[in-house]
Protein backbone atom coordinates (compact mmCIF):
# COMPACT_ATOMS: atom_id res chain seq x y z
CA UNK A 1 0.00 0.00 0.00
CA UNK A 2 1.13 3.40 -0.85
CA UNK A 3 0.87 4.74 2.17
CA UNK A 4 -0.96 2.83 5.26
CA UNK A 5 -1.31 5.68 7.64
CA UNK A 6 -3.52 5.40 11.52
CA UNK A 7 -7.22 5.88 11.95
CA UNK A 8 -7.56 9.57 12.73
CA UNK A 9 -11.72 9.24 14.00
CA UNK A 10 -13.48 12.60 14.65
CA UNK A 11 -15.81 12.41 17.82
CA UNK A 12 -18.26 15.74 18.26
CA UNK A 13 -18.20 17.37 21.90
CA UNK A 14 -20.04 15.80 24.12
CA UNK A 15 -23.66 16.80 24.72
CA UNK A 16 -23.13 19.00 28.03
CA UNK A 17 -20.86 20.95 25.84
CA UNK A 18 -23.71 24.11 24.68
CA UNK A 19 -23.79 24.35 21.05
CA UNK A 20 -26.35 27.37 20.90
CA UNK A 21 -26.31 29.76 23.37
CA UNK A 22 -28.42 28.75 26.32
CA UNK A 23 -31.61 30.60 25.94
CA UNK A 24 -31.53 30.80 21.59
CA UNK A 25 -35.10 28.98 21.94
CA UNK A 26 -36.24 30.36 25.50
CA UNK A 27 -39.51 31.89 23.65
CA UNK A 28 -40.57 28.77 21.42
CA UNK A 29 -42.19 26.04 21.99
CA UNK A 30 -41.40 22.96 20.07
CA UNK A 31 -43.51 19.96 19.18
CA UNK A 32 -41.41 16.42 18.68
CA UNK A 33 -42.91 13.74 17.45
CA UNK A 34 -42.18 10.57 17.75
CA UNK A 35 -40.15 12.54 20.65
CA UNK A 36 -40.41 9.64 23.20
CA UNK A 37 -37.57 7.79 22.11
CA UNK A 38 -34.76 7.44 19.86
CA UNK A 39 -34.02 10.40 17.20
CA UNK A 40 -36.89 12.55 18.16
CA UNK A 41 -35.93 11.55 21.89
CA UNK A 42 -32.39 13.21 20.74
CA UNK A 43 -33.71 16.18 19.23
CA UNK A 44 -35.96 16.58 22.42
CA UNK A 45 -32.90 17.01 24.36
CA UNK A 46 -31.26 19.58 21.80
CA UNK A 47 -34.15 21.65 21.71
CA UNK A 48 -34.51 21.63 25.68
CA UNK A 49 -30.45 22.53 25.95
CA UNK A 50 -31.54 25.75 24.16
CA UNK A 51 -34.74 26.20 26.72
CA UNK A 52 -37.39 25.71 24.64
CA UNK A 53 -40.97 24.42 26.13
CA UNK A 54 -41.64 20.48 24.58
CA UNK A 55 -44.37 19.19 23.83
CA UNK A 56 -43.36 15.41 23.14
CA UNK A 57 -45.05 13.21 21.63
CA UNK A 58 -45.54 9.53 20.96
CA UNK A 59 -48.33 6.54 20.94
CA UNK A 60 -46.92 5.37 23.95
CA UNK A 61 -47.75 8.70 27.02
CA UNK A 62 -45.58 6.43 29.93
CA UNK A 63 -42.31 6.46 27.45
CA UNK A 64 -43.39 10.24 26.17
CA UNK A 65 -43.48 10.96 30.07
CA UNK A 66 -39.98 9.52 30.71
CA UNK A 67 -38.96 12.25 28.19
CA UNK A 68 -40.34 14.91 29.81
CA UNK A 69 -38.95 13.78 33.05
CA UNK A 70 -35.33 14.11 31.37
CA UNK A 71 -36.01 17.57 30.03
CA UNK A 72 -37.32 18.41 33.74
CA UNK A 73 -34.30 17.20 35.12
CA UNK A 74 -32.31 19.30 32.79
CA UNK A 75 -34.49 22.61 34.34
CA UNK A 76 -36.45 22.87 31.43
CA UNK A 77 -40.58 22.42 30.79
CA UNK A 78 -42.04 19.45 28.73
CA UNK A 79 -45.23 18.28 28.59
CA UNK A 80 -46.31 14.31 27.39
CA UNK A 81 -48.99 13.94 24.65
CA UNK A 82 -50.38 10.86 23.32
CA UNK A 83 -51.24 10.78 19.45
CA UNK A 84 -51.11 9.00 16.64
CA UNK A 85 -49.63 11.29 13.67
CA UNK A 86 -51.32 8.86 10.84
CA UNK A 87 -54.87 10.59 12.11
CA UNK A 88 -56.07 13.85 11.68
CA UNK A 89 -57.95 15.05 14.78
CA UNK A 90 -55.42 13.43 16.92
CA UNK A 91 -52.95 15.41 15.52
CA UNK A 92 -55.61 18.63 15.86
CA UNK A 93 -55.90 17.42 19.48
CA UNK A 94 -52.16 17.39 20.57
CA UNK A 95 -51.96 20.62 18.54
CA UNK A 96 -54.41 22.29 20.66
CA UNK A 97 -52.87 19.87 24.01
CA UNK A 98 -50.25 21.23 23.65
CA UNK A 99 -51.36 24.90 22.85
CA UNK A 100 -53.47 25.17 26.03
CA UNK A 101 -50.33 24.31 28.38
CA UNK A 102 -47.10 25.46 26.48
CA UNK A 103 -48.47 28.45 24.33
CA UNK A 104 -48.45 28.21 20.36
CA UNK A 105 -45.71 26.18 18.88
CA UNK A 106 -43.28 27.59 16.79
CA UNK A 107 -41.36 24.51 16.18
CA UNK A 108 -41.85 21.11 14.98
CA UNK A 109 -39.85 18.48 14.38
CA UNK A 110 -41.22 15.26 12.91
CA UNK A 111 -39.42 12.82 14.01
CA UNK A 112 -42.25 10.14 14.35
CA UNK A 113 -41.32 6.67 12.09
CA UNK A 114 -40.40 3.57 12.34
CA UNK A 115 -37.99 0.58 10.30
CA UNK A 116 -37.43 -2.75 10.09
CA UNK A 117 -35.56 -5.04 7.16
CA UNK A 118 -37.89 -7.05 4.86
CA UNK A 119 -38.22 -8.82 1.40
CA UNK A 120 -40.37 -6.42 -0.38
CA UNK A 121 -42.66 -9.74 -1.42
CA UNK A 122 -42.87 -10.49 1.97
CA UNK A 123 -44.46 -6.85 3.06
CA UNK A 124 -47.65 -7.10 3.89
CA UNK A 125 -50.37 -4.57 3.33
CA UNK A 126 -50.68 -3.73 7.20
CA UNK A 127 -46.68 -3.26 7.57
CA UNK A 128 -46.61 -0.83 4.56
CA UNK A 129 -49.33 1.10 5.56
CA UNK A 130 -47.74 1.73 8.97
CA UNK A 131 -44.69 2.50 7.68
CA UNK A 132 -45.48 4.80 4.89
CA UNK A 133 -48.28 6.42 6.70
CA UNK A 134 -46.44 7.27 10.15
CA UNK A 135 -43.20 8.75 8.02
CA UNK A 136 -45.19 10.37 4.93
CA UNK A 137 -49.07 11.11 5.94
CA UNK A 138 -47.57 12.19 9.87
CA UNK A 139 -45.17 13.90 8.46
CA UNK A 140 -48.09 15.95 5.63
CA UNK A 141 -50.56 16.34 8.28
CA UNK A 142 -48.54 17.68 11.74
CA UNK A 143 -46.92 20.12 9.22
CA UNK A 144 -50.07 21.27 7.55
CA UNK A 145 -51.33 21.32 10.76
CA UNK A 146 -48.76 23.40 12.43
CA UNK A 147 -49.15 25.28 9.47
CA UNK A 148 -52.60 26.51 9.27
CA UNK A 149 -52.31 27.47 13.39
CA UNK A 150 -48.97 29.90 12.17
CA UNK A 151 -50.92 31.32 9.10
CA UNK A 152 -53.89 31.97 11.26
CA UNK A 153 -52.01 33.87 14.18
CA UNK A 154 -49.17 35.61 11.73
CA UNK A 155 -46.50 34.13 13.27
CA UNK A 156 -43.74 32.44 11.56
CA UNK A 157 -42.24 29.02 12.17
CA UNK A 158 -39.89 26.75 11.81
CA UNK A 159 -40.07 22.59 11.08
CA UNK A 160 -37.31 20.02 10.80
CA UNK A 161 -37.89 16.21 9.38
CA UNK A 162 -36.23 13.28 9.98
CA UNK A 163 -35.20 11.56 6.50
CA UNK A 164 -32.40 9.15 5.68
CA UNK A 165 -29.12 8.31 4.28
CA UNK A 166 -31.15 6.01 1.48
CA UNK A 167 -33.11 8.05 -0.13
CA UNK A 168 -30.84 8.98 -3.21
CA UNK A 169 -29.71 5.50 -3.71
CA UNK A 170 -32.72 3.53 -2.66
CA UNK A 171 -32.24 0.33 -0.08
CA UNK A 172 -32.87 -3.05 -1.25
CA UNK A 173 -34.57 -4.51 1.96
CA UNK A 174 -36.28 -1.70 3.09
CA UNK A 175 -38.76 -0.66 0.40
CA UNK A 176 -41.34 0.47 2.85
CA UNK A 177 -38.68 3.28 4.89
CA UNK A 178 -36.80 3.82 1.49
CA UNK A 179 -40.03 5.61 -0.28
CA UNK A 180 -41.09 7.17 2.92
CA UNK A 181 -38.38 8.90 3.53
CA UNK A 182 -37.22 10.15 0.11
CA UNK A 183 -41.21 11.48 0.21
CA UNK A 184 -40.40 13.25 3.10
CA UNK A 185 -37.25 14.60 1.35
CA UNK A 186 -38.94 16.10 -1.79
CA UNK A 187 -42.07 16.93 0.79
CA UNK A 188 -39.23 19.16 2.25
CA UNK A 189 -39.22 21.40 -0.63
CA UNK A 190 -42.67 21.23 -1.44
CA UNK A 191 -43.77 22.79 1.44
CA UNK A 192 -40.69 25.17 2.17
CA UNK A 193 -42.16 26.50 -1.39
CA UNK A 194 -46.06 27.06 -0.19
CA UNK A 195 -45.05 28.32 3.10
CA UNK A 196 -41.90 30.84 2.05
CA UNK A 197 -44.52 33.73 2.00
CA UNK A 198 -45.70 33.00 5.38
CA UNK A 199 -42.08 32.78 7.34
CA UNK A 200 -42.48 29.10 7.69
CA UNK A 201 -39.32 27.60 6.81
CA UNK A 202 -39.34 23.93 6.48
CA UNK A 203 -35.81 21.95 6.36
CA UNK A 204 -35.36 18.13 6.40
CA UNK A 205 -32.06 16.52 7.85
CA UNK A 206 -31.14 12.92 5.97
CA UNK A 207 -29.53 10.89 9.07
CA UNK A 208 -27.20 7.59 8.58
CA UNK A 209 -27.11 5.23 11.55
CA UNK A 210 -27.18 6.99 15.04
CA UNK A 211 -27.88 4.34 17.58
CA UNK A 212 -30.40 4.70 20.09
CA UNK A 213 -31.88 1.80 22.11
CA UNK A 214 -34.72 0.23 19.83
CA UNK A 215 -32.88 0.37 16.77
CA UNK A 216 -31.96 -2.86 14.89
CA UNK A 217 -28.56 -3.67 16.81
CA UNK A 218 -28.87 -0.55 19.24
CA UNK A 219 -28.74 -1.95 22.31
CA UNK A 220 -25.58 -4.14 21.39
CA UNK A 221 -22.28 -2.20 22.11
CA UNK A 222 -20.39 -4.60 19.92
CA UNK A 223 -22.64 -4.49 16.83
CA UNK A 224 -22.81 -0.83 17.13
CA UNK A 225 -18.71 -0.92 16.89
CA UNK A 226 -18.67 -3.02 13.88
CA UNK A 227 -20.91 -0.68 12.66
CA UNK A 228 -18.78 1.55 12.82
CA UNK A 229 -16.42 0.16 10.87
CA UNK A 230 -18.21 -0.06 8.15
CA UNK A 231 -18.74 3.54 8.00
CA UNK A 232 -16.11 6.14 6.31
CA UNK A 233 -16.05 8.63 9.40
CA UNK A 234 -15.10 5.11 11.35
CA UNK A 235 -18.01 5.66 13.52
CA UNK A 236 -21.93 5.66 14.06
CA UNK A 237 -23.31 9.02 14.77
CA UNK A 238 -23.82 10.48 18.28
CA UNK A 239 -27.07 11.18 19.22
CA UNK A 240 -26.16 14.67 20.24
CA UNK A 241 -24.96 15.40 16.53
CA UNK A 242 -28.43 14.20 15.42
CA UNK A 243 -30.43 16.49 17.58
CA UNK A 244 -28.10 19.83 17.10
CA UNK A 245 -28.27 19.59 13.46
CA UNK A 246 -31.89 19.45 13.93
CA UNK A 247 -32.05 22.45 16.58
CA UNK A 248 -29.51 24.63 13.88
CA UNK A 249 -31.90 24.60 11.37
CA UNK A 250 -34.46 25.90 13.52
CA UNK A 251 -32.25 28.18 15.14
CA UNK A 252 -32.39 31.95 14.35
CA UNK A 253 -28.99 31.57 13.01
CA UNK A 254 -30.34 29.79 10.32
CA UNK A 255 -33.55 32.14 9.68
CA UNK A 256 -32.79 32.25 5.49
CA UNK A 257 -32.40 28.37 5.43
CA UNK A 258 -35.61 26.81 3.93
CA UNK A 259 -35.91 23.98 1.64
CA UNK A 260 -32.83 22.04 2.56
CA UNK A 261 -32.15 18.63 3.10
CA UNK A 262 -28.70 17.94 5.11
CA UNK A 263 -27.07 15.03 4.74
CA UNK A 264 -25.36 13.26 8.14
CA UNK A 265 -24.02 10.42 7.68
CA UNK A 266 -20.32 9.95 7.85
CA UNK A 267 -19.94 9.22 4.48
CA UNK A 268 -22.26 6.19 4.79
CA UNK A 269 -24.07 6.51 1.89
CA UNK A 270 -21.10 7.56 -0.34
CA UNK A 271 -19.33 4.28 0.03
CA UNK A 272 -18.57 2.85 -3.12
CA UNK A 273 -15.70 0.41 -5.29
CA UNK A 274 -15.74 -0.32 -8.41
CA UNK A 275 -14.24 -3.73 -7.31
CA UNK A 276 -16.81 -5.61 -4.80
CA UNK A 277 -17.67 -8.98 -3.28
CA UNK A 278 -20.24 -10.50 -5.28
CA UNK A 279 -23.96 -9.41 -4.97
CA UNK A 280 -25.91 -11.70 -3.41
CA UNK A 281 -29.64 -10.89 -3.73
CA UNK A 282 -31.74 -10.13 -0.44
CA UNK A 283 -33.82 -13.03 -0.62
CA UNK A 284 -30.40 -15.21 -0.60
CA UNK A 285 -29.13 -13.37 2.72
CA UNK A 286 -29.07 -14.22 6.48
CA UNK A 287 -29.25 -10.87 6.93
CA UNK A 288 -31.38 -8.71 4.58
CA UNK A 289 -29.70 -5.55 5.19
CA UNK A 290 -25.99 -7.41 5.22
CA UNK A 291 -23.75 -7.61 2.47
CA UNK A 292 -23.51 -10.66 1.43
CA UNK A 293 -24.40 -14.69 2.65
CA UNK B 1 -29.60 37.00 19.96
CA UNK B 2 -26.39 37.91 19.20
CA UNK B 3 -25.45 38.84 15.62
CA UNK B 4 -22.80 36.37 15.42
CA UNK B 5 -22.15 31.60 16.27
CA UNK B 6 -20.98 31.36 19.23
CA UNK B 7 -16.87 30.31 19.54
CA UNK B 8 -17.19 26.89 17.88
CA UNK B 9 -13.96 27.27 16.69
CA UNK B 10 -10.97 26.64 18.94
CA UNK B 11 -8.46 29.28 16.98
CA UNK B 12 -7.76 27.36 14.03
CA UNK B 13 -6.10 29.02 10.97
CA UNK B 14 -8.12 29.17 7.94
CA UNK B 15 -7.37 29.37 4.68
CA UNK B 16 -9.69 31.76 2.41
CA UNK B 17 -9.87 31.34 -1.96
CA UNK B 18 -11.97 33.70 -3.63
CA UNK B 19 -14.11 36.74 -3.84
CA UNK B 20 -17.36 37.88 -3.03
CA UNK B 21 -20.41 38.96 -0.77
CA UNK B 22 -20.77 35.34 0.30
CA UNK B 23 -17.50 34.59 0.62
CA UNK B 24 -17.04 37.89 3.09
CA UNK B 25 -19.61 36.80 5.05
CA UNK B 26 -18.37 33.41 5.54
CA UNK B 27 -14.56 35.16 6.94
CA UNK B 28 -16.80 37.22 8.69
CA UNK B 29 -18.76 34.58 11.07
CA UNK B 30 -15.53 32.47 11.38
CA UNK B 31 -13.68 34.82 12.44
CA UNK B 32 -16.53 35.84 14.77
CA UNK B 33 -16.38 31.86 15.98
CA UNK B 34 -12.35 31.62 16.91
CA UNK B 35 -10.94 31.62 13.42
CA UNK B 36 -7.45 33.44 12.17
CA UNK B 37 -8.12 34.07 8.86
CA UNK B 38 -5.45 33.81 5.82
CA UNK B 39 -6.39 34.43 2.21
CA UNK B 40 -4.71 32.76 -0.72
CA UNK B 41 -4.94 33.24 -4.31
CA UNK B 42 -6.65 31.48 -7.24
CA UNK B 43 -4.38 28.13 -7.82
CA UNK B 44 -2.75 27.24 -11.64
CA UNK B 45 -0.83 23.76 -9.98
CA UNK B 46 -0.84 22.19 -6.46
CA UNK B 47 2.39 24.03 -5.87
CA UNK B 48 0.73 27.47 -6.19
CA UNK B 49 -1.79 26.20 -4.01
CA UNK B 50 1.33 24.40 -1.56
CA UNK B 51 3.20 27.56 -1.48
CA UNK B 52 -0.29 29.75 -0.52
CA UNK B 53 -1.14 27.63 2.69
CA UNK B 54 3.04 27.37 3.66
CA UNK B 55 2.90 30.87 3.83
CA UNK B 56 -1.01 31.42 6.37
CA UNK B 57 0.85 28.67 8.04
CA UNK B 58 3.86 30.19 8.44
CA UNK B 59 2.50 33.90 9.15
CA UNK B 60 0.15 32.32 11.61
CA UNK B 61 2.62 30.14 13.00
CA UNK B 62 0.24 27.26 13.29
CA UNK B 63 -0.86 24.91 10.99
CA UNK B 64 -3.72 25.16 8.52
CA UNK B 65 -6.91 23.53 9.60
CA UNK B 66 -10.04 24.97 7.67
CA UNK B 67 -9.93 25.46 4.08
CA UNK B 68 -12.95 27.93 2.57
CA UNK B 69 -12.80 28.11 -1.09
CA UNK B 70 -15.50 29.97 -3.26
CA UNK B 71 -15.08 30.59 -6.64
CA UNK B 72 -15.42 34.11 -9.21
CA UNK B 73 -17.40 35.23 -11.16
CA UNK B 74 -17.93 33.27 -14.68
CA UNK B 75 -19.30 34.45 -17.74
CA UNK B 76 -23.13 33.80 -18.58
CA UNK B 77 -22.42 34.19 -22.26
CA UNK B 78 -23.87 31.69 -24.42
CA UNK B 79 -21.96 28.44 -24.78
CA UNK B 80 -21.21 28.74 -28.80
CA UNK B 81 -19.63 32.18 -27.84
CA UNK B 82 -17.76 31.97 -24.89
CA UNK B 83 -14.12 32.41 -25.39
CA UNK B 84 -11.77 29.17 -24.94
CA UNK B 85 -9.43 31.42 -22.48
CA UNK B 86 -12.37 32.27 -20.58
CA UNK B 87 -13.83 28.78 -20.41
CA UNK B 88 -10.31 28.15 -18.91
CA UNK B 89 -10.10 30.39 -16.40
CA UNK B 90 -13.68 30.04 -15.29
CA UNK B 91 -13.11 26.43 -14.81
CA UNK B 92 -9.30 26.49 -13.34
CA UNK B 93 -11.28 29.08 -10.52
CA UNK B 94 -14.47 27.01 -9.98
CA UNK B 95 -12.73 23.86 -9.98
CA UNK B 96 -9.31 22.89 -10.60
CA UNK B 97 -7.92 25.67 -7.88
CA UNK B 98 -10.06 24.04 -5.11
CA UNK B 99 -8.77 20.32 -6.11
CA UNK B 100 -5.07 21.42 -5.89
CA UNK B 101 -5.79 23.27 -2.67
CA UNK B 102 -7.94 20.70 -1.25
CA UNK B 103 -5.07 18.00 -2.32
CA UNK B 104 -2.39 20.20 -0.70
CA UNK B 105 -4.32 21.00 2.68
CA UNK B 106 -5.29 17.35 3.12
CA UNK B 107 -1.78 15.93 2.26
CA UNK B 108 -0.13 18.08 5.11
CA UNK B 109 -2.96 17.34 7.45
CA UNK B 110 -2.54 13.90 7.16
CA UNK B 111 1.74 13.78 7.62
CA UNK B 112 0.94 16.25 10.81
CA UNK B 113 -1.51 13.64 11.71
CA UNK B 114 -3.96 16.38 12.60
CA UNK B 115 -7.97 16.58 11.76
CA UNK B 116 -8.94 19.31 9.34
CA UNK B 117 -12.23 20.28 7.42
CA UNK B 118 -12.72 21.98 3.54
CA UNK B 119 -15.39 24.25 2.78
CA UNK B 120 -16.40 25.09 -0.90
CA UNK B 121 -18.73 27.87 -1.74
CA UNK B 122 -20.29 27.47 -4.97
CA UNK B 123 -23.18 28.96 -6.87
CA UNK B 124 -25.84 26.33 -8.19
CA UNK B 125 -25.90 24.76 -11.81
CA UNK B 126 -28.29 27.01 -12.95
CA UNK B 127 -27.08 29.99 -11.60
CA UNK B 128 -24.60 31.19 -14.59
CA UNK B 129 -24.15 29.65 -18.29
CA UNK B 130 -21.97 26.82 -19.08
CA UNK B 131 -19.21 27.20 -16.71
CA UNK B 132 -21.19 27.43 -13.78
CA UNK B 133 -23.09 24.30 -14.69
CA UNK B 134 -19.89 22.41 -15.55
CA UNK B 135 -18.04 23.56 -12.62
CA UNK B 136 -20.88 23.14 -10.57
CA UNK B 137 -21.30 19.33 -11.09
CA UNK B 138 -17.31 18.46 -10.80
CA UNK B 139 -16.97 20.15 -7.70
CA UNK B 140 -20.45 18.36 -6.36
CA UNK B 141 -19.21 15.12 -7.19
CA UNK B 142 -15.62 16.07 -6.08
CA UNK B 143 -16.93 16.32 -2.43
CA UNK B 144 -18.80 13.31 -2.43
CA UNK B 145 -15.33 11.89 -3.52
CA UNK B 146 -12.65 13.20 -1.56
CA UNK B 147 -14.88 13.15 1.49
CA UNK B 148 -14.80 9.02 1.41
CA UNK B 149 -10.78 9.17 0.85
CA UNK B 150 -10.09 11.53 3.64
CA UNK B 151 -13.07 10.52 5.99
CA UNK B 152 -10.44 8.18 7.82
CA UNK B 153 -8.58 10.90 8.15
CA UNK B 154 -10.77 12.96 10.21
CA UNK B 155 -10.59 15.40 7.21
CA UNK B 156 -13.96 16.42 6.26
CA UNK B 157 -15.34 18.47 3.52
CA UNK B 158 -19.14 19.87 2.63
CA UNK B 159 -20.02 22.33 0.02
CA UNK B 160 -22.74 25.20 0.14
CA UNK B 161 -24.03 25.50 -3.15
CA UNK B 162 -26.57 28.84 -3.09
CA UNK B 163 -27.18 31.70 -5.23
CA UNK B 164 -26.35 33.34 -1.67
CA UNK B 165 -22.87 32.96 -2.35
CA UNK B 166 -23.29 35.77 -5.01
CA UNK B 167 -24.94 38.22 -2.82
CA UNK B 168 -27.83 38.26 -0.79
CA UNK B 169 -29.82 40.06 2.07
CA UNK B 170 -28.37 40.50 5.40
CA UNK B 171 -30.64 37.22 7.11
CA UNK B 172 -29.26 35.47 4.00
CA UNK B 173 -25.34 36.11 4.40
CA UNK B 174 -26.24 35.58 7.78
CA UNK B 175 -27.46 32.11 7.76
CA UNK B 176 -24.90 31.78 4.81
CA UNK B 177 -21.83 32.47 7.60
CA UNK B 178 -23.71 30.63 10.47
CA UNK B 179 -23.75 27.95 8.46
CA UNK B 180 -20.25 27.21 7.29
CA UNK B 181 -18.97 27.78 10.81
CA UNK B 182 -21.54 25.26 11.59
CA UNK B 183 -20.40 22.56 9.07
CA UNK B 184 -16.63 23.26 9.67
CA UNK B 185 -17.09 23.03 13.54
CA UNK B 186 -16.81 19.78 15.52
CA UNK B 187 -20.52 19.95 16.26
CA UNK B 188 -20.75 18.90 12.47
CA UNK B 189 -18.23 16.09 12.94
CA UNK B 190 -20.55 12.98 11.28
CA UNK B 191 -21.36 16.09 8.03
CA UNK B 192 -19.18 15.05 5.44
CA UNK B 193 -19.96 14.87 1.78
CA UNK B 194 -23.01 16.56 1.91
CA UNK B 195 -24.07 19.81 -0.65
CA UNK B 196 -26.37 22.00 1.01
CA UNK B 197 -28.15 25.42 -0.06
CA UNK B 198 -29.53 28.47 1.97
CA UNK B 199 -33.03 28.77 0.04
CA UNK B 200 -32.93 28.27 -3.79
Amino acid sequence: MASQRPDRIVEPPDFDRPFLPEAVFSEDVVMVTGGSSGMGRGMALAFAQGGAKLAIVGRDIEKARAVVAEIEAMGETALAIAADVRDAAQVAAAFDAAEAELGPVNILANNAGGNFPVLAEALSTNAWNAITQIAVDGTFLCSSEFARRCIARGAPGAIVNNSAQYIWTGFPGDAHSAAAKAAIATLTRALARDWRPSGIRVNCVAAGFFPHAASTNGEDPGAVEKLGRMIPAGRTGRMQEFGWAGAFLCSPFASAITGQVMMIDGGESLRRALMSPDFVAPNHRSNIWGFSE
Amino acid sequence: MSRTVPSWLADPVAIVIGEGEGLEAVAHELAAAGATIARGPVAGSRAEAAAAIGAASLAARDPVTLLIHAGAPTTAERADLIDPRDWRAGIQAGLDSRFFYAAEFAQRLIAQGKPGAILFLDLTEEAGGAVQAAASGALCNLTKTLAVEWARDGIRINTIASRVVAGGTKAELRSLGALAAYLVSDFAAYITGCVVGIDE
